[in-house]
């Protein structure tokens, strides 16, 4: 029997040092990615029309020097040009910081879902989510623009209703679709993981024939309805950072509070249940959790798809399938990626920007298929097998 | 075998797959500290009585008793810490370390918002040295031999500190070796903390070799209960197993059972 | 031996088949009174005597048709035509990826003008035996082409010039203040669309046209695209002090632009010199065009007029 001597010896004595080394690798990695993630958002900063790191600069304005970035990110920006202070903090920061807050969202939202279904194919918008989320936004562009203004506590807000309408309709077909499907999928309490995916699909494929038809009856609409399901970061202000930052902080938080029951669910759900986990309960807690992460992304950023699926298994190689390290992980890493793509996105083309969702597909892809030659190559695939 | 501490009661118990009937009003009883095996042919309920037991299927109410207290109304929290279940098979595909998988065995004993503490650690350590996998700590499970595997998975189940352990066939996939080390190794368990274990058995011999008592079961009924003198006679055997079986006993006193032909129906008696 | 036989025959039927088919596809053999007039896609048609009875696929053409006159003559339009008003009375055979083939070829049209969107259904016309004459200009000046060309096909040729005379001479009442010397350009943005990212006119698009011969400077005109999608701090950057929109019910409004995150500071934005100007007119490359040349400049240069 375990006696109270053997209690007072303390961790560090008992945790052998290879298994130290190994959680040593876990913190430390994390640690490594926060650093990324801080000096990213410093080098993203820099990049834009009016310079110092991109191209087609409008003719009556001279390119930022790098000096000016870094001042003004520190607070010292007074000294120059006040159009460089706009357009970074006010047009560049907010969206990196978007880009930041929505990686990490859909990195984490994607670790979660390849758990729930002890699947590596798995990715936030399995089921369904994209479809209501588009179908959301569809109804949106129904209504003509307008703005109103809200006044409360003696301030007058303004904005236009797409600026409100918007998310808020893409965010109630996301967690409408996911409340459909988890019900579709129930019987008697409990939800069969392979019946939630397969419900997932089939209203899934009801929900984007609808859209389609819609986008075929609204000609007019279509291209703005279609450039806005490639997913991208335009127009984003502090006001909408606002809304999406506490949504992602607390449900990453929360999720991290679920790590052992993650790693209990991979062991399978029968097990998980034998050791005393309310299995149920922790199924509709994760999807929930999942559910608003992606919705609350989906609802500022379109459909972004590949982060979810990949940004889980590229961190996978370096920490393994032990969520203790694996959900900020894939936070901090989903963070880095979407930053950089965003960056990509707005600066590549001159003075245009490309959809977010292209590039993620551009890249995510041939990504993913040579994760998959070498994991095959060093038999070890993280996650089955 | 008075006091209720580690016991499990079953009391008429009858389970269905929506019509078809698994089990037929099973009662038997096991004491704190015995080594109780069930046995049985294909199809004689002895999976679904022992999931029953472990909480995966949910009882009617007042049938099955764990430490005194009612399966059907424990959250599974708490049955996690009465009762811990050694599954035939369990995947373990991923590249969790063996260390890992036993601390999962705390799971029903930490607070969600706390990490494991010293004596999570203890726990997890004790269950690894007595199971002889202390030395295996720092593998990654996917790397060992199945017979290391199922030792781990015995591990968490020790982990849990359970009063009451459920082992379904232990010994399939393990060669003959590994087949008595893992025994021996319940028994001692058994012997040692007074851990009540409660085992299904494929092999005939195996059972009356370690276990005290035995539950014979077919088609879903309690055929006989007892010791393994009593209930393993080669009418028992015959009627159950559809074999012609010889009884004996080694010299070490346990009962031996020499299998023959299978019995036809008109069969020598 | 036998496999040989068989390729052969099988060979020369379809030899035959497709010379068949090819002798029943050519055009008819011209006879007298035609012409044969190149289109603005570079096609050469055939027109035989002078259409009598019309279709236009296309709103612009829709303008312009009307505008020499020939309303009698159109028999049909597409569902976008809507100016003017007795246009949009006439039954509509076309439209976003829709082509009422049955309807055109029923009503026995002599020639379909069709515009440059329209370039997909060709094929499909011309399979029916139908004649297309596409309008596709490019600039102000290909607009009046087109006039011109309308009114040849049409045998109305004096019509034509002097409508395309009352126009330029609108043109250079405009010009003639705005590109004067002296005058100052101040830097425009004309916006295309802004629901998803903000879009606007390049080089070589009609809004850029417009803008130059209004006197101001399109801060798209160096970028590389006709219709580019500008990044906000571009436009931010670029710090137009004027900012043209599209009216409609899809479209955008004074104070929407305002809200717009980082555009506070913008110099068109600080002095409410946004203006809205009807859509219809910018979008369409026909005698409406001016119009709308005529709109923008007085927002442009109010002072001049």
């Amino acid at each position: 029997m375990v006696t109270k001597k053997a209690g007072k010896r303390g961790r560090k004595a008992i945790v052998a040092k290879d298994v130290e080394r190994r959680r040593a690798k876990g913190i430390y990695f994390n640690l490594v990615l926060l650093a990324s993630l801080i000096v990213t958002i410093f080098l993203t900063s820099m990049f834009g029309s009016v310079g110092p790191i991109g191209y087609n600069t409008p003719n009556n304005i001279d390119k930022m020097p790098p000096q000016a970035v870094f001042d003004i990110l520190i607070g010292q920006g007074a000294r120059w040009n006040q159009t460089y202070s706009i357009i970074v903090l006010e047009v560049r920061l907010p969206r990196i910081v978007m880009a930041a807050l929505v990686g990490c969202a859909l990195g984490v939202a994607g670790a979660i879902m390849q758990a729930l279904f002890r699947n590596p194919m798995a990715d936030p918008y399995v089921l369904g989510l994209s479809s209501g989320a588009a179908l959301g936004a569809s109804a949106t562009l129904v209504v003509p623009i307008t703005v109103f203004t809200v006044v409360g506590a003696g301030v007058a807000i303004q904005f236009s209703n797409t600026e409100v309408l918007l998310p808020f309709l893409t965010f109630a077909g996301s967690l409408g679709t996911i409340f459909l499907v988890y019900n579709i999928a129930r019987t008697g309490g409990k939800v069969n993981t392979d019946t939630l995916l397969l419900s997932g699909i089939a209203v899934s494929a009801f929900l984007g024939s609808i859209v389609m038809f819609l986008l075929f009856v609204k000609e007019k609409q279509f291209g703005s309805l279609f450039f806005w399901m490639l997913g991208g970061f335009s127009g984003i202000n502090w006001e909408k950072v606002a809304v999406i930052a506490p949504v992602v902080l607390v449900c990453v938080i929360v999720t991290a509070f679920y790590r052992k029951d993650l790693n209990l669910l991979l062991t399978g759900e029968d097990t998980a249940k034998h050791l005393g986990m309310d299995v149920e309960k922790v199924k509709q807690t994760l999807l929930v959790l999942a559910s608003l992460l992606t919705g609350i992304s989906v609802a500022f950023a379109g459909i972004i798809g590949f982060v979810g699926l990949i940004v889980p298994h590229i961190v996978r190689l370096r920490v393994g399938p032990d969520h203790r390290y694996l959900i900020l992980a894939s936070a901090l890493a989903g963070a880095i990626f979407l930053v950089w793509v965003d960056t990509i996105a707005r600066t590549i083309l001159g003075q245009s920007e490309l959809p977010v969702g292209i590039i993620t597909a551009m890249s995510g892809g041939p990504f993913f298929l040579y994760l998959l030659r070498t994991s095959r190559r060093s038999g070890r695939w993280m996650f089955g097998g | 075998m008075g006091d209720k501490e580690a016991s499990l009661e079953v009391k008429d118990l009858s389970f269905s797959y929506g019509k078809r009937r698994v089990l037929k009003d099973v009662t038997f009883e096991v004491g704190t500290g015995e080594f109780v095996g069930v046995l049985g042919p294909n199809g004689s309920g002895k999976s679904t009585l022992l999931n029953c037991l472990s909480g995966l299927l949910v009882p009617d109410r007042e049938k099955v008793r764990v430490c005194g207290k009612d399966v059907a109304v424990m959250g599974s929290n708490e049955m996690a810490r009465l009762v811990a279940i050694v599954p035939q098979d369990s995947s373990m595909n991923f590249a969790f370390t063996v260390e890992d998988i036993v601390l999962m065995g705390r799971y029903s004993h930490i607070s969600r918002f706390r990490f494991e503490d010293a004596r999570d650690y203890a726990v997890a350590e004790e269950a690894m040295r007595a199971t002889g996998v202390w030395r295996l700590r720092g593998r990654l499970v996917t790397d060992l031999s199945g017979g290391e595997r199922q030792r781990v998975i015995i591990a968490r189940a020790l982990a849990q500190e359970p009063k009451v352990l459920l082992l379904d066939e232990p010994t399939t996939h393990l060669d003959i070796r590994h087949q008595l080390e893992v025994l021996g190794l319940i028994k001692e368990l058994n012997d040692e903390r007074g851990l009540t274990v409660l085992s299904v058995f494929h092999d005939l011999n195996l059972a009356a070799r370690f276990c005290g008592r035995l539950l014979l079961m077919d088609d879903g009924a309690v055929m006989a209960k007892g010791t393994p003198e009593e209930v393993l006679t080669d009418m028992n055997v015959k009627r159950t197993f559809q074999v012609n079986a010889k009884i004996g006993k080694s010299d070490k006193g346990w009962v031996i059972i020499e299998v023959g032909e299978v019995a036809t129906r008109h069969g020598p008696a | 031996m036998r496999w040989a036989k068989v390729f052969g025959i099988l060979a020369t039927m379809i030899l035959l088949i497709t010379t068949i088919a090819g002798c029943v596809v050519m055009p008819a053999g011209n006879s007298n009174g035609n012409m044969t007039i190149k289109d603005d896609l570079g096609r050469k048609v055939n027109i035989t005597g002078t259409p009598a009875k019309i279709i236009s696929l296309a709103p612009s053409v829709t303008e312009i048709l009307y505008h020499l006159g020939l309303g009698d003559k159109v028999v049909a339009v597409d569902n976008n035509t809507n100016y003017p008003p007795e246009a949009a009375k006439k039954p509509m055979v076309s439209g976003f990826k829709y082509l009422g083939i049955e309807v055109i070829v029923s009503l026995k049209p002599d020639l379909i003008f069709a515009a440059d969107i329209n370039k997909n259904d060709i094929p499909t016309l011309e399979q029916y035996n139908l004649k297309v004459f596409v309008l596709a200009p490019k600039n102000i000046s290909g607009i009046f082409n087109d006039f011109k060309l309308v009114g040849k096909i049409m045998g109305i040729e004096g019509k034509a010039s002097s409508d395309v005379a009352a126009l330029e001479a609108r043109v250079k009442a405009v010009t003639q203040k705005t590109l004067a010397q002296g005058t100052g350009k101040p830097r425009v943005y004309l916006e295309l669309d802004a629901t998803m990212g903000y879009w606007t006119y390049g080089p070589n698009s009609f809004g850029d046209e417009l803008i130059t011969k209004s006197g101001g400077e399109n801060i798209a005109h160096g970028t590389s695209s006709q219709y580019p999608s500008l990044s906000a701090e571009f436009i931010i950057a670029a710090d137009p002090q004027m900012i043209i929109y599209q009216t409609g019910p899809w479209a955008t409004t004074p104070d929407a632009i305002k809200t717009r995150t980082g555009w506070g500071n913008i110099t068109a934005v600080r002095k409410n010199t946004l203006y809205g100007v009807d859509g219809d007119l910018l979008s369409r490359p026909g005698p409406r065009i001016v119009d709308a040349l005529e709109v923008i400049a007085k927002d442009v240069h109010p002072e001049l007029f």
